[in-house]
């Protein structure tokens, strides 16, 4: 294989198809297979260039045609398995560089043997990884001078493929850049991590005959209504129906949170669409030339993430809104004493409606006290809640003003925004007998 | 499924405490299950997270884990726990094992005491792993061994049970874990065979023990055994080691046979070896378990003066006992060489007697047996040992060295 290629051109096919070798699961990987794990394939084809990478998680293959226009030069067709990262790490010094990538082939391939791994268990389990040769990397930039190195290449076939062209139909396309805004919205509110892999995962849910991307770590949840969705299968994504006692399920898809961050980060393309294979446990997205394949939990622990239609189908009243600013002020003040959780005592008054903000500590801090002016104050409302679930959505939120909803059982808090419709948030309430006594004095 | 009991605390052994949360987390999976650190996180963050409701799940347990050694934090439990009710409940594990459990005195006095208040709330499960057994405690760690495999539908004598905790230690998880290896295979009736063939040694005598009694079967199964620990890597020179041990307690054994002992004799005599002091264990007048508690107060040295100077009628300017320069105690305090543990004596003796006497009364008559006996017993001993200086200094033949010291050990003629 020899080709010359743009640094930007394959920066940009790195970042995409070399995905999945440069996450954290690949570059962990201690088997006797962490060679090939942590490998870009690199395929030059006359009319195609492709890059793709995968692991038991995550799989992805980005694909162009190769073509002067488009930044590529294949001298010689070919393919190359390359470690990701010293590629990666190579090619984003070269700046603005034309780069050419050839490959020399031992004359008998070599046997490299990773049998020291952690998880390789004797000689029945060792494996080896063959080494055919050598990619030369060459850089030259304007000046007409540049850098040269060279990478172990292995032998391809080791590294199977992934078939996208077996991806089950689309139930949903969504634009990018709506998928970026909704991701941006609700990702905060999922688990960094949970070991069921349920609470640190994007959900998909059809409700009211439109589509949310939701996020929650159990005690709060946010929603972005996608309503640039197109092509949605409703057979598909059949809804929730509650029948008297009896719930029936709808159905949702659940995407590792942190996959689909990276992915929206990334996205050019216009439309990302994506289609769910219930069988292998598996959800495909394609934007445009780039196709990934995500690992998700087993479709019958979905419901364990609470349904949309729990919070959505409840009915919250206005209860009024805060300056966001000074909302933001007292909640870093009170957090002086407890970070965890705070009184909100909303009251209204002839000179003007407030909320008072009490802060009392385990740990012997004395309580703290702040108040905040509330425009359009329905109701007086005392109830205890989290202090960094209030902070994360007034961050989140672009209006000037924080605006909460209560429901009449007081068990839940909403938060909506003027600015985007589409966003909602919900917090439930905490019960802390410490601030028993500001409730008695109703 | 019967209601979750609440407050439950978890003490005692780390790994049984984590196999423990594991079994009610599956138990109990219709609860919606949150862990915090006492540690790492502040009561009020604690307090948040139990006073949470949350979405979709109408029952919550918190499992609190690395509770640390501080007042402030028993206090506060001891306050959050009483918040139990039917939708939460609280799972208090001592992950990081700060409530110590003395063998013999129990908790300690702080922990005790808050443990008392937790008791008196209706609900309170104590789920106590304990900690390790005490040295000499054989009775308790036999029993929970029979226990544990008594649960698995094995039987398990006392001598076979005695020699699984030898060889594996007497440690509760390092038990329980090696039971439940052990069952995968095992018959339903353990023999001491099958626990020397399959238990992993992991205490430092076990290899003597395994080799030990192969040494003691005949000679292709000695070789056998030899071949094989020398491929899973013990060093020739320990094999080597524990062969001339053997055959110098074998010396000390056929010494006393040819002094006319009987076995049951000679059996306490070595076992009485090595100890200290030697006026308490070879002392004939005393009872067995008299001795073992006279020795225990005879380590300390004013016992001991006491002792030499009263009972013995040592002139107290006889004594020179210095004391000690330095604060520090040296950990390498030479002692006599001790045969370790019983079963040890008796694999000794049924050896000498079952494999080496009987192979040789029908040959030699009464006068001749005992002297001949303690003649094989040298001649074994000085090939033993001389072959020992061979294995440590000399690197080449250390095989054949082995060999020859096998096939001497196994030969019972004289």
């Amino acid at each position: 294989m020899k080709l010359a290629i743009d640094q930007k051109v394959l920066i940009n096919a790195l970042e995409r198809g070399a995905m999945a070798a440069l996450s954290d699961e690949a570059q962990g990987d201690t088997s006797s297979f962490h060679k090939l794990i942590q490998s870009v394939k690199i395929t030059a084809g006359k009319t195609n260039f492709i890059v793709e990478s995968g692991t038991s998680l995550l799989a992805t293959k980005w694909s162009i045609d190769s073509t002067k226009e488009n930044g590529i030069d294949v001298k010689e067709e070919g393919t190359v398995l390359v470690p990701a990262k010293e590629l990666m790490g190579w090619a984003s010094k070269q700046n603005k560089a034309k780069i050419v990538l050839s490959l020399t082939k031992l004359k008998v391939p070599e046997l490299l043997k990773t049998g020291e791994g952690a998880t390789d268990y004797g000689s029945s389990q060792a494996t080896s990884v063959k080494k055919i040769g050598t990619l030369k990397m060459i850089s030259r930039d304007e000046s007409k001078t540049g850098n040269k190195w060279n990478l172990d290449c292995y032998d391809p076939s080791q590294q199977s493929s992934v078939d996208f062209s077996k991806a089950p139909d689309k139930v949903i396309q969504i634009t990018s850049t709506q998928l970026s805004e909704a991701l941006k919205n609700v990702a905060f509110s999922s688990q960094s991590k949970d070991y069921e892999h349920i609470f640190d995962s994007i959900v998909v849910e059809r409700y009211d005959g439109k589509v949310y991307l939701a996020a929650s770590d159990c005690h709060r949840c946010s929603i972005y209504c996608l309503d640039q969705a197109t092509e949605i299968d409703e057979k598909f994504f059949t809804q929730t129906e509650s029948k008297g006692q009896s719930v029936t399920y709808g159905q949702k898809i659940l995407i590792p949170s942190v996959f689909l961050k990276n992915v929206s980060k990334i996205a050019e393309g216009p439309e990302v669409s994506i289609s769910y294979d219930k069988e292998n446990n598996k959800v495909y997205l394609d934007v445009d030339n780039w196709k990934i394949r995500l690992a998700t939990v087993d479709s019958n622990l979905f419901n364990k993430f609470p349904t949309v239609s729990l919070l959505m189908g409840k009915k919250y009243n206005k209860l009024g809104s805060i300056p966001k600013g000074i909302l933001t002020n007292r909640l870093i003040s009170a957090s002086l004493v407890n970070k965890a959780m705070v009184l909100f005592s909303f009251s209204k008054d002839a000179k003007g409606d407030s909320v008072i903000i009490h802060a009392i500590s385990e740990s012997g801090h004395a309580p703290n006290v702040s108040n905040a002016p509330v425009n359009h104050l329905v109701k007086d409302v005392k109830a205890v809640w989290g202090v960094q679930h209030i902070m994360d959505v007034a961050k989140v939120v672009k209006d000037d003003d924080v605006n909460f909803m209560v429901p009449d059982d007081l068990r839940s808090v909403k938060v909506v925004s003027n600015e985007d419709p589409n966003l909602q948030y919900y917090s439930m309430v905490i019960d802390n007998p410490k601030y028993a006594h500001f409730f008695e004095e109703n | 499924m019967s209601d979750m009991p609440s407050p439950v605390l978890i003490l005692g052994d780390t790994k049984l405490g984590k196999d423990t949360v594991v079994k009610a987390k599956k138990k109990y999976n219709s609860y919606y299950w949150e862990t915090v650190s006492a540690t790492k996180q502040s009561c009020d963050e604690i307090r948040m997270t139990a006073g949470f409701q949350q979405f979709g799940y109408s029952k919550k347990v918190v499992l609190i884990t690395e509770i640390p050694n501080r007042k402030q934090v028993r206090d506060f439990l001891a306050d959050l726990l009483q918040s139990t009710s039917d939708k939460l409940k609280f799972v208090v594990w001592d992950s990081e094992g700060q409530i110590k459990i003395d063998p013999k005195k129990g908790i300690n006095k702080t922990w005790q005491s808050w443990i008392n208040e937790l008791k008196k709330q209706d609900g309170f499960v104590l789920v106590n792993n304990g900690g390790d057994f005490a040295e000499n405690d054989s009775a308790d760690s036999i029993k929970y061994v029979q226990k544990l495999f008594e649960k698995r539908k094995r039987k398990i004598d006392n001598v076979s049970a005695r020699i699984f905790v030898d060889l594996v230690g007497k440690n509760r998880s390092m038990l329980a874990s090696e039971v439940v290896k052990l069952c995968l295979t095992s018959p339903e009736t353990l023999t001491p065979n099958f626990i020397l063939d399959n238990t992993f040694p992991s205490s430092k005598e076990a290899v003597l023990y395994k080799f030990g009694n192969d040494l003691d079967k005949d000679y292709p199964t000695a070789i056998a055994s030899l071949e094989n620990f020398k491929n899973i890597g013990i060093n020739a020179n320990v094999l080597a080691q524990i062969i001339v041990n053997k055959s110098r307690w074998h010396l000390i054994i056929f010494h006393l046979y040819s002094q006319g002992l009987d076995w049951t004799s000679i059996r306490n005599e070595i076992l009485g070896m090595g100890k200290f002091p030697s006026c308490v264990w070879h002392n004939d007048q005393l009872p067995a378990p008299q001795k073992k508690n006279l020795s225990v107060n005879l380590n300390d040295v004013d016992n001991l003066r006491t002792f030499m100077t009263r009972k013995l009628g040592i002139p107290e300017n006889y004594l020179e006992i210095e004391p000690p320069k330095t604060k520090t105690v040296s950990k390498a305090v030479k002692r006599g060489e001790v045969i370790p543990l019983p079963f040890m004596a008796d694999m000794m003796i049924n050896y000498a007697r079952d494999y080496v006497v009987k192979h040789n009364k029908s040959k030699l008559n009464n006068d001749e047996l005992r002297p001949k006996m303690l003649e094989r017993a040298i001649r074994v001993y000085l090939t033993c040992s001389d072959n020992l200086k061979q294995v440590r200094y000399s690197f080449e033949d250390q095989s054949e060295c082995l060999n020859e010291m096998v096939k001497v050990w196994t030969n019972p003629y004289a």
